[in-house]
C-alpha cells in the first residue's frame, strides 16, 4: 500500500506540474503575438525596440510568434481565445480569416483609439481605410506597407534583343518570345500559390473599374462579368503566347524568386520584402507593371500596394490593458523606433517618412529604386487581399495552378475562380 | 491424489473470496486511465457527431442546431463527390498493392539474404521520417525541376516533362505513389516477422515435395499469413484513408483545384480553411463511418479465407 500511495503521489506531484505549467500565464505586463518568426528579417529589429520600451517605462513584453503560413497565425491566435489566453496585441498582416476579427469580436476595433493616442496625424487616411471593414470598424493600426511591382532584368532583355521595358501587351508578348530564343526565361511567379494567384488577379481586372474589381474579388461571378472574362481572356491569351514560363503551374513563389534573383527568368512580379534580396542584381532591374490594355480600367502599368503588410490588433484581453498598450503603440510610432525597423530590413513603415530618408536608412538600391520608379509611373490595382473572403482564400491558390496549366480555356479559367467561392 | 471434490470452488462462494477493498483500489488504480480515455477518446467523438449537427462557420461564431442538414447537403455536393472518389481510389490502390508488394519483400527477407540487414534499416527509414520530412523529400522529386523531371530530360523525354504535382492529371496518382512507398516500409518489416516464424518443418517439407520460392511463397506462405494480412491490410487501410490530409496537404494543398482533395483532407479543409467546421464534422463523421465499414469488410474478407 505504501508503495502504492508512493506512485500515487508521484503521479498527483506531476500532474499538478503539467497543469500548472498550461495553466501559468506570462509573467510578462504584455504579450504580443506576431507573425514576426525568428527568421523574418525584422524580427531583430522588433525586439531592439521591445527591449528599449521595457526599458524606458518598465513595463515587461513578452513576444510570441507563429509563422502565417497557411493562415497558421489565425488558427493559433483564434484557439488561444476560445480558451481566454489570448495575447494582448497581434501584430501581423491584414489578410484572409483576420478581415473579419472586428466582425467576430475577436479583436477590439480600434477606431476610438486612433485619435485618442494621437495617431491620426501620423498614420495616413487611406492606411485606415485599407483597413477598415465592411461594417466601419478599423481592424488594427497599421504599421508597415508594401509596394509589390514587376521586376524587369534589363541586362537580360537586353541579351535578348528588347531595349526597354514592354509597356503594351503586345511588347511583352513579344519581349517573351525573344527571351525565349534567347534561352532566357521570360515571366516565372509561383503559379501554385499566393503569388500566382495575385498575378493572376492583376491581369483579370485589367479591364475592371475599381469598384467593378472590389465586388467581383469579393462575391466573385467572374465567368458572368464581362469585363472580369477580358481580363480572363488577355491571361489566357498572354499564357499560351508563351509569357510565362514553361511548367509555371507548378512553381512556387521561393521557386520564381530563385528563378528571377539568379538570372535564370528575366521578368517577375515580387513585394517590397524581396528588396533586400534583390540588392545583388540591382543594377540590372527595373521596377515597373503589369502594362497597361487598351481599353482597359488603368493608363498606366499596374502594380500592388497597401498599407496592409502589418498591422496591431487590439485583442479582449488587451482591452483590459488600454494604458500598458498605448504607450507601447505611441513608443513603437515614434521616429527612432521606426528608424530602428527600417534599418537594413526593407520596412516600410505607413506613417509619413520622407521616402529619401526610409531608402537610405534602409540601406538598400532596390528601395531607392522603388521610391524612384514607381510613383507617378504606374497605377495601384486593387490588391486582393483586403477584398477576397477568408474562406474563399486558400481555394483561390489552389485554382491559380488551373489557371495558369496549357489547354484550359476562359470557360475553364473563369469556372476554376468561380468555384472557390461556393460556399 | 487429492479428491477433485474437495477443490472445487462452489459457485456461490466466489463473490464473497473478492474483498471490497481490493475491488475498490483495482478501481482507483484504473480510474485515471478510464478517465482518460473518457475525455480524450469518448469526449471528442460525441462531440464530433454533435457538432456535425450545427450550422457552425468557425470556432469564433456562433453556432445553430440544423439536425442532418450537414449530411442532407453532402449528397448534392460536387467537392464530397469528387473527395469521395479520391479517397475510394486512394484505398482501392494502395492498399492491395501495398500489400502483395509488402508480402514478396517481406518472404524475400524472411530468408535472411545477404544484405537483408541494410535493407531492413533502409525499408525502415520511411518510418523514422516525419510527415513533413517526407514531404520535402517528394516536392523535391516531383517539383517542376526535380529528380523525376531531370532523369526524363536525361532520358530524352523531355516532352513527357510536367509539373507532377500542379497537374490535375498526376496530381493524384503522385500522392498514390507517395502513399505506397510510405505504406510498404512497416508492412514489409511485419510480414518479415510473421513469414520468419512459419514452422521451419513446413518449409522443409514443402520443399520435399518439390516447391520453389514462387510455390512457397504463394501456396505455402501467404494462407498461413492470410489473418495476419488482414491486419496489416486494415491498419494500412486506417492509415491511408485518415493518414491522407497530411499528405494532401503538405504536398498538394488539394490542388490544382479540388483535384487531390480526399475526404480527410476535406474535414481539415472545409473547418478551418472554408469556415465550416459544422460541415467538416459531418465529413469526419461520414469518414467515420467509412473507416468502421471498411475495417469490418476487410476483417470479414479475410477471416472468410482463413
Amino acid at each position: 500500500m505504501n508503495r502504492i500511495a508512493k506512485y500515487a503521489s508521484l503521479g498527483v506531484a506531476t500532474g499538478a506540474l503539467l497543469l500548472g505549467s498550461i495553466a501559468a500565464a506570462s509573467a510578462a505586463d504584455l504579450v504580443i503575438l506576431t507573425s514576426w518568426t525568428k527568421g523574418d528579417a525584422r524580427r531583430p529589429a522588433l525586439d531592439k525596440i521591445v527591449e528599449g520600451f521595457t526599458k524606458q517605462t518598465g513595463i515587461t513584453v513578452e513576444i510570441d510568434a507563429s509563422s502565417n503560413e497557411g493562415g497558421a497565425i489565425a488558427s493559433v491566435y483564434e484557439t488561444s481565445l476560445l480558451a481566454g489566453k489570448e495575447a494582448d496585441l497581434v501584430l501581423a498582416s491584414l489578410e484572409g480569416k483576420l478581415l473579419d476579427w472586428a466582425k467576430r469580436k475577436a479583436v477590439v476595433p480600434v477606431n476610438d483609439f486612433v485619435a485618442a493616442w494621437g495617431l491620426d496625424k501620423t498614420i495616413p487616411v487611406d492606411a485606415i481605410a485599407d483597413w477598415t471593414d465592411s461594417d466601419g470598424h478599423v481592424e488594427g493600426l497599421p504599421y508597415l506597407k508594401f509596394t509589390w511591382p514587376w521586376w524587369y532584368n534589363t541586362t537580360l532583355l537586353k541579351q535578348a534583343g528588347v531595349n526597354a521595358v514592354p509597356k503594351t501587351v503586345d511588347e511583352l508578348i513579344a519581349a517573351a518570345k525573344a527571351l525565349r530564343k534567347a534561352g532566357i526565361e521570360p515571366v516565372t511567379i509561383g503559379g501554385s500559390d499566393w503569388s500566382g494567384e495575385k498575378m493572376m488577379l492583376q491581369i483579370v481586372q485589367s479591364y475592371m473599374p475599381r469598384d467593378e474589381a472590389k465586388k467581383v474579388l469579393s462575391t466573385g461571378g467572374y465567368c458572368a462579368n464581362a469585363d472580369a472574362m477580358k481580363g480572363v481572356n488577355l491571361l489566357v491569351r498572354l499564357r499560351d503566347e508563351g509569357v510565362f514560363v514553361d511548367g509555371v503551374q507548378g512553381l512556387t513563389s521561393n521557386d520564381a524568386t530563385a528563378a528571377f534573383m539568379t538570372g535564370v527568368a528575366a521578368i517577375s512580379s515580387m513585394g517590397s520584402w524581396s528588396y533586400k534580396d534583390g540588392e545583388g542584381i540591382a543594377a540590372s532591374v527595373t521596377l515597373a507593371g503589369f502594362p497597361a490594355v487598351d481599353g482597359g480600367a488603368y493608363s498606366k502599368p499596374t502594380y500592388y500596394t497597401g498599407a496592409t503588410l502589418s498591422g496591431w490588433f487590439v485583442t479582449p484581453a488587451g482591452a483590459k490593458k488600454l494604458d500598458a498598450i498605448k504607450k507601447l503603440v505611441q513608443f513603437v510610432y515614434a521616429p527612432e523606433q521606426l528608424g530602428t525597423l527600417i534599418d537594413h530590413t526593407g520596412a516600410i513603415p505607413v506613417v509619413n517618412v520622407d521616402p529619401k530618408l526610409v531608402a537610405q536608412k534602409a540601406g538598400s538600391t532596390m528601395m531607392t529604386k522603388s521610391m524612384a520608379e514607381l510613383p507617378g509611373t504606374v497605377d495601384a490595382a486593387v490588391m486582393p487581399d483586403v477584398w477576397v473572403p477568408g474562406p474563399v482564400t486558400e481555394a483561390l491558390y489552389r485554382a491559380t495552378s488551373i489557371v495558369f496549366t496549357n489547354g484550359n480555356g476562359p470557360g475553364k479559367v473563369c469556372a476554376a475562380l468561380d468555384e472557390a467561392y461556393k460556399k | 491424489m487429492p479428491d477433485a471434490a474437495a477443490i472445487v470452488r462452489p459457485r456461490s462462494a466466489r463473490p464473497s473470496r473478492r474483498p471490497r477493498g481490493r475491488q475498490l483500489s483495482v478501481m482507483l488504480l484504473t480510474a485515471p486511465a478510464l478517465a482518460w480515455f473518457a475525455a480524450f477518446m469518448v469526449g471528442p467523438l460525441v462531440a464530433l457527431f454533435y457538432f456535425s449537427l450545427l450550422d457552425w462557420p468557425s470556432l469564433l461564431a456562433p453556432s445553430r442546431f440544423i439536425g442532418l442538414g450537414n449530411f442532407a447537403r453532402m449528397i448534392d455536393d460536387p467537392l464530397i463527390h469528387q473527395a469521395a472518389f479520391n479517397s475510394a481510389l486512394q484505398v482501392g490502390i494502395v492498399v492491395p498493392t501495398m500489400l502483395v508488394i509488402s508480402f514478396m519483400l517481406g518472404y524475400y527477407l524472411s530468408l535472411m539474404p545477404p544484405g537483408h540487414k541494410v535493407m531492413r534499416a533502409a525499408l525502415f527509414t520511411p518510418v523514422l521520417l516525419s510527415a513533413s520530412a517526407q514531404a520535402m523529400v517528394f516536392v523535391g522529386v516531383f517539383s517542376p525541376m526535380g529528380l523525376v523531371n531531370a532523369t526524363l530530360r536525361w532520358l530524352g523525354l523531355g516532352m513527357f516533362v510536367t509539373p507532377w504535382l500542379s497537374s490535375g492529371g498526376t496530381a493524384m496518382a503522385c500522392i498514390i505513389a507517395v502513399g505506397i512507398w510510405s505504406a510498404v516500409s512497416l508492412s514489409t518489416l511485419m510480414f518479415a516477422t510473421r513469414i520468419a516464424n512459419i514452422s521451419p518443418e513446413v518449409m522443409e517439407a514443402s520443399e520435399l515435395d518439390g516447391c520453389g520460392h514462387w510455390s512457397k511463397m504463394w501456396r505455402i506462405a501467404a494462407p498461413i499469413s492470410w489473418e495476419f494480412a488482414g491486419v496489416v491490410g486494415m491498419l494500412q487501410f486506417l492509415w491511408v484513408l485518415f493518414g491522407s490530409a497530411t499528405l494532401v496537404l503538405l504536398l498538394t494543398r488539394g490542388g490544382p483545384g479540388n483535384s487531390t482533395a480526399t475526404l480527410a483532407f476535406l474535414v481539415y479543409d472545409v473547418s478551418f480553411n472554408r469556415d465550416q467546421v459544422g460541415y467538416g464534422q459531418a465529413v469526419a463523421v461520414v469518414l467515420f463511418i467509412v473507416g468502421v465499414a471498411g475495417m469490418i469488410g476487410i476483417r470479414t474478407l479475410f477471416r472468410a479465407r482463413t
